[in-house]
């Protein structure tokens, strides 16, 4: 195929040579041609390689789902949803660039559904328009309120506190009970937290925000910028690493992290930083402890926007919930639904009720914050 | 191939509100700062190991010289975000070095000591600096070979001792190929995200993704990545410069054979490790400790999907390879052709991408993609009644394209040196002789720079087996690489399971590294 | 009939006209040579005549058809133009047998081989064939881009310098060898060169080119030897002594007597051109001007002697001749010069002078 286009340059090539004096245009010409006949024998070759992932679906039985969140830890959903349902889930899991790929695939998007394991995320996408509001009785009834979007556009799946871990030897019970107290100054240098940018320490300082207003927490922040052990790095299994090895004596991180590290057969290192440590659930402003949640949503241009809704209603049921309390370590969103038991040995705890929404809404000024204060440095 | 690029740059001309304000006045000189100490640093870092190890396995005879002729190109295999991950987990507290220092002294709590932070600056610059050194080795080593000896035997017979010959002489004379290598070994360092992330050192990359997730502003992230542009703009001019230089170098100089010098005493020994440790650095321990890893610790999920995965690997990168040698070679021989500045500013234009970090980049791809597939549906809708859905994006074929766009400097870069050294009576020759432009590139060029081409086919396929942020965005669904499995199961924190994957990059890097080595030194006939 | 009909070709690079005018033309089985200082255009012309270069403005016919003028241009591989290169440009990747062949293309595969046999046996390679170009000798490969070139018998062969890649020894040897093959295929060729020597030896018609850009004179090569028409032509030829005077009378009064310049004008200003072996040197003084050798190096067949004229007329400058024989104790002498007849040349003086 190659040479046939080559042929093919080499005759405009020649034509262009004759009869045109505008050589520069000629020239331009020539290459113009022959890289967009080298780009769409490329395109077409690729077409007919691809084309079962790309042919139309509407007859198919199948959802498409771009996805926030590991692979490893939906699979088992997924796979259950599949057996129950007979309805294939397709899947593209990424980070970064998922909100820009929805709004420049627009209404030809692929994805009808989209999950994400933070509110951050979630209110982006529903802030662009990319996402079409659910009516769904199994949803209102298996989620509450606060946990959802109240126009049904997004629905909370699974919430996960960030607390704090203590050591067991340095930290008496009773010693801190909230975030206000990380201010303190008797923690100086003895707390260590992950990244001030990341999307947990974010949403935890917007939470500040949507309680005390921006100039009390940015006050916060500085404080706890003063306390801290070292440069923010690593992710929160890394802090309690940190206070098991005599680092620091505070680390903010989220529960389930403690629960993969007890449970973490093939790290026996983990299970002892696991066993230096003791989770606290912290209050905020007296409001109870700050949570973020896991999430989905409906794509606006779903092609399957049934049996996505099936899938979001399967996300909320019974079955589902209890893995996401059993498997990922979370609190399920339904009520009850029991806790793992690992994870109810820490004791009950307060969850904020703040609305999930203004959380996000808070999370750029949060940002700024954490740059003001020189958070990382 | 400028498009993607031209979109990233027409994306930060949106507006941004005030977060440069808030940037100038808060974190942006840090970002600045820190970005610059790390290109400076890696910039030493690469030209001490590079250029160093290069002229002792070209110039002198030593132990194992020729295993280490092609050895120290090994560590172009591994992954930035892999060797620093295997160094955090030896250097840092609970790891053995540190282990053995307590042990050894009997501290017990980090306060009672001092040890390096692994998670630094210096060690994101002692880690890049580790796998990007061979880029300048590789460049370096053929302008050491190609140097004419009579220039190097005529400054000995004016006096000087082989140390100045090598600083005075030889180092400027390849001047030009040093500073090609160090362009490339630049822009990784530009994109890299994953070490300088997994450090906690705040460079412009990382600031474009807070700008960007944190801010919600992907206008704003474009805008870092323009003005990350621009460092980059510096680095091309010198390539060019240094380029041009080239050229002339190329003409004047007579190719001897060298006789390698036989180092004698403590010598020898000196040379070999001084090529043994970036080697063993760079490669050696960090291969070793995933291959424990991945034989001893690795759990049967491991092997989910590997295969499927590394073929799909093997697949892109290859697809990579081709089309960006191909265009490559388009877009040298157009140049070569018809010198022209459009043409030449597009083509430097185009291989800005590789300086942009990855996951910004494949925006600048799915935009210009999906428009153009909604434009056809559009026409499609109103004219023929049906839709033709996303032909091209979330495809094999926007994954290929994204490769291509990023790694078309190495292929450019590595084209242009080849076709640089054919003299242009060659092409008048074989016009002559009655063959057609295109023949002429068929039958003379190709198989003359066979060296060249295989050398930016090799750059790009290891590079692509690399490549995981445009991968992440871009891929179709259920569409798994080695490196997205990698990371999928770094990111669960199974490390373990996470090394077979790695090992298959590294390994599947080394074969065409190797097959390099073959080429270099049989190049000059 | 006509092998190649250059005609009034203009060239420029950027700002920087190279060629101005230029015409010419070279006939079957004729050997036209090119003669002009480094960076004068000439090697622009020949890769104009082949299709290298793009023409700018003017005219260029290959065996009588139009292969580039204002409107049409034929590309090089079109043309069946030979071209031999400076640097001979052998594809180092290919054996000497398929450099050959490489411009064979349209033959069946009985028939390459026995041209490319045909023309190692003209060249006089034979089992070279197999070999790669590199480990050839210098003369050897020049030999093999010279059987390339002719291989697809072309009807013009450009040959760029073609013998300044070799040494002093072999050059002679290779030249004549060169013209032998050359006069046998009879193919029109238009050679170009800085060497007189080189030209003169090889050329049935020259023609000289300036610096301008521009033919300056073009004949038989004694014609143009022993009768340049232009200053720059006549010094072109090896050493010479160039003197100043005015015409008074029909004739100039130079350093060295009276030279006859009957078709100049009275009051002219002009410069005269001697070559080093126009002046005649003896012991004897009855037909020439006094003078004092000042150096004398022996070189051979001849020695080159440096002198200067004794008496008022003397500016005390130097002048130089070649005198046949070896004579290494003239210095110091004194000895009587003149000019050979027909050997001084006389131009009015350029206004840029």
């Amino acid at each position: 195929m190659v040479i046939m286009t080559s042929q093919l340059i080499i005759i405009l090539n020649k034509k262009f040579w004759f009869f045109d004096m505008k050589k520069q245009r000629a020239r331009l010409m020539f290459l113009t041609v022959g890289a967009a006949s080298l780009v769409g024998t490329a395109l077409i070759a690729g077409i007919l390689a691809s084309l079962p992932t790309v042919a139309p679906a509407a007859e198919k039985n199948e959802v498409n789902l771009y996805s926030y969140r590991q692979p490893g830890l939906i699979k088992p959903f997924l796979d259950e949803f599949t057996k129950r349902t007979g309805i294939k889930v397709n899947v593209t899991v990424a980070e970064k660039g998922m909100l820009e790929r929805l709004k420049a695939e627009g209404r030809n998007t692929p994805a009808d559904m989209v999950l994400t394991t933070d509110i951050g995320r979630l209110s982006a996408i529903a802030d662009a328009e990319m996402l079409r509001p659910v009516k769904s009785e199994v949803l209102e009834r298996n989620i509450p309120a606060h946990y959802r979007d109240p126009k049904g556009v997004w629905f909370g799946l699974s919430v996960r506190a960030r607390v704090l871990f203590v050591s067991k030897d340095r930290v008496r019970p009773g010693e801190i009970t909230s975030y206000e107290q990380l201010t303190d100054p008797k923690w100086r240098g003895r707390i260590c937290t992950r990244s001030g940018k990341h999307v947990y320490n974010i949403s935890m300082l917007a939470a500040v925000i949507a309680e005390k207003g921006e100039a009390e927490a940015q006050k916060w922040a500085a404080g706890v910028r003063e306390n801290l052990a070292r440069k923010p790095q690593g992710n929160d299994r890394a802090q309690a690493k940190a206070i098991a090895e005599g680092v620091c004596d505070v680390a903010i991180a989220n529960t389930y992290y403690m629960a993969l590290m007890t449970t973490n057969k093939k790290s026996p290192e983990q299970q002892k930083w696991a066993a230096a440590t003791r989770v606290v659930f912290p209050d905020l402003n007296g409001h109870g402890t700050h949570v973020n949640i896991s999430g989905a949503a409906v794509t606006e241009h779903a092609k399957h926007p049934a049996n996505a809704v099936k899938l979001l209603e399967f996300l909320s049921e019974d079955f589902a919930q209890q893995m996401y309390a059993d498997q990922n370590f979370e609190y399920p969103v339904k009520a009850g639904v029991p806790l793992n038991d690992l994870v109810a040995s820490w004791g009950k705890f307060k969850p904020s009720t703040l609305e999930i929404s203004k959380v996000a809404k808070f999370r750029p000024l949060a940002s700024r914050i954490m740059d003001r204060v020189q958070f990382n440095k | 191939m400028a498009i993607p690029v031209a979109t990233i740059v027409i994306l930060a001309m949106s507006s941004s509100d005030d977060i440069w304000a808030h940037l100038l006045s808060t974190v942006l000189p840090e970002y600045v700062m820190s970005t610059i100490g790390l290109m400076v640093g890696v910039a030493i870092g690469t030209v001490i190991i590079g250029v160093g190890t290069a002229w002792l396995v070209s110039t002198r005879d030593f132990p194992a010289r020729r295993i280490f002729e092609w050895a120290l190109l090994l560590p172009l295999a591994m992954p930035g975000y892999v060797i620093a991950f295997v160094y955090t987990d030896t250097l840092e507290f609970a790891g053995p070095v540190q282990g053995a220092l307590r042990e050894l002294f009997g501290w017990s709590s980090p306060r009672d000591y001092w040890f390096p932070e692994i998670r630094s600056l210096g060690g994101a610059i002692a880690m890049l600096s580790l796998v990007l050194y061979p880029y300048i080795y590789l460049t370096a080593r053929t302008a050491f070979l190609e140097q004419s000896v009579t220039l190097l035997e005529a400054g000995r017979s004016l006096g000087r001792g082989p140390w100045r010959n090598f600083l005075t002489l030889a180092v400027p004379m390849a001047r030009p190929a040093i500073i090609v290598g160090l362009t490339l070994a630049m822009m990784e360092t530009l994109n890299d995200f994953g070490t300088v992330d997994f450090f906690a050192v705040s460079t412009m990359t990382a600031g474009i993704f807070d700008v960007w997730f944190n801010m919600n502003s992907i206008a704003g992230a474009a805008q870092i990545a323009t003005l990350m542009l621009l460092f980059v703009v510096v680095l091309i001019v010198a390539e060019r410069w240094g380029r041009r230089r080239q050229r002339f170098h190329q003409s004047g100089a007579r190719v001897g054979h060298r006789p390698l010098r036989p180092l004698s005493g403590s010598n020898r020994y000196l040379a070999f490790l001084a090529c043994f440790l970036p080697l063993a650095l760079g490669f050696i321990y960090p291969a070793a400790v995933l291959t424990n890893m991945a034989f001893g610790e690795a759990s049967s999920d491991a092997l989910d999907g590997f295969f499927s995965a590394a073929a799909n690997s093997l697949t892109l990168s290859g697809l990579a390879a081709v089309f960006a040698v191909a265009i490559a070679l388009f877009l040298g021989y157009g140049m070569r052709l018809y010198p022209n500045r459009v043409l030449a500013v597009a083509g430097r234009f185009s291989s800005l991408g590789y300086a942009v970090p990855g996951a910004v980049l494949a925006i600048g791809v799915i935009t210009p993609l999906a428009w153009l597939d909604n434009s056809v549906d559009g026409f499609a809708r109103s004219y023929l009644g049906i839709s033709t859905g996303l032909i091209l994006s979330g495809t094999i074929v926007a994954v290929t394209f994204g490769y291509v766009t990023r790694f078309l400097a190495l292929s450019l870069g590595a084209v242009e040196t080849g076709l640089g050294r054919i003299t242009p009576n060659i092409d008048g020759a074989a016009r002559t002789l009655g063959h057609s432009p295109l023949s002429v590139l068929r039958r003379i060029h190709i198989p003359m720079m066979r060296g060249s081409i295989l050398i930016a086919v090799i750059l790009v396929f290891v590079d692509g087996m690399k490549e995981l942020p445009m991968t992440l965005i871009l891929r179709p669904f259920n569409f798994e690489t080695l490196a997205t499995q990698v990371q999928q199961f770094a990111k669960a924190e199974q490390f373990a399971d996470a090394a077979p994957g790695a090992l298959a990059i590294v390994a599947v890097g080394i074969l065409p590294v190797i097959l390099l080595s073959r080429v270099i030194p049989t190049r000059r006939q | 009939m006509t092998g190649l009909l250059i005609e009034d070709v203009q060239h420029a690079y950027d700002d920087t006209t190279v060629l101005r005018g230029v015409s010419l033309s070279v006939g079957a089985g004729e050997i036209v040579c090119l003669l002009g200082p480094s960076g004068c255009g000439k090697t622009t012309l020949l890769r104009i005549a082949a299709g290298l270069e793009r023409l700018q403005s003017g005219h260029v016919s290959v065996g009588g058809v139009t292969v580039a003028d204002g409107t049409r241009f034929l590309m090089p591989e079109q043309r069946g133009v030979g071209f031999m290169f400076q640097d001979y440009a052998l594809f180092p990747h290919l054996t000497i047998q398929q450099n050959i062949e490489f411009g064979l293309d349209g033959l069946a595969p009985s028939a390459k081989e026995k041209r490319v046999k045909e023309v190692l046996e003209q060249v006089d390679l034979v089992g070279y064939g197999a070999g790669y170009p590199h480990l050839l000798s210098g003369g050897q490969q020049q030999r093999v881009a010279l059987a390339r070139a002719l291989a697809p018998e072309p009807g013009v062969l450009l040959l760029d310098e073609p013998f300044s890649g070799l040494d002093e020894t072999l050059r002679g040897q290779v030249r004549e060898e060169i013209l032998v093959i050359l006069k046998d295929t009879g193919v029109a060729t238009l050679m170009v060169t800085h060497n007189p020597e080189e030209a003169m030896f090889m050329a049935d018609r020259m023609m000289v080119m300036g610096p301008g850009g521009t033919i300056l004179q073009s004949g038989g090569p004694s014609d143009v030897y022993t009768q340049p028409t232009d200053e720059f032509v006549a010094s072109f030829f090896g050493q010479i002594n160039k003197l100043t005077g005015t015409v008074e009378n029909g004739a100039v009064e130079s350093l060295l007597g009276s030279i006859a310049t009957p078709e100049l004008e009275n009051g002219l200003p002009v410069s005269i051109i001697i070559r080093a072996d126009g002046i005649e040197i003896s012991p004897d003084g009855s037909a020439g001007r006094a003078i004092t050798v000042t150096s004398a190096r022996p070189l051979g067949r001849s020695t080159f002697v440096r002198f200067s004229v004794v008496g008022e007329e003397s500016d005390g400058s130097e002048l130089r001749c070649r005198l046949p024989g070896l004579h290494a104790d003239l210095v110091g002498q004194t000895m009587f010069a003149s000019v050979i007849d027909g050997h001084a040349f006389v131009f009015p003086k350029s206004g840029k002078a």
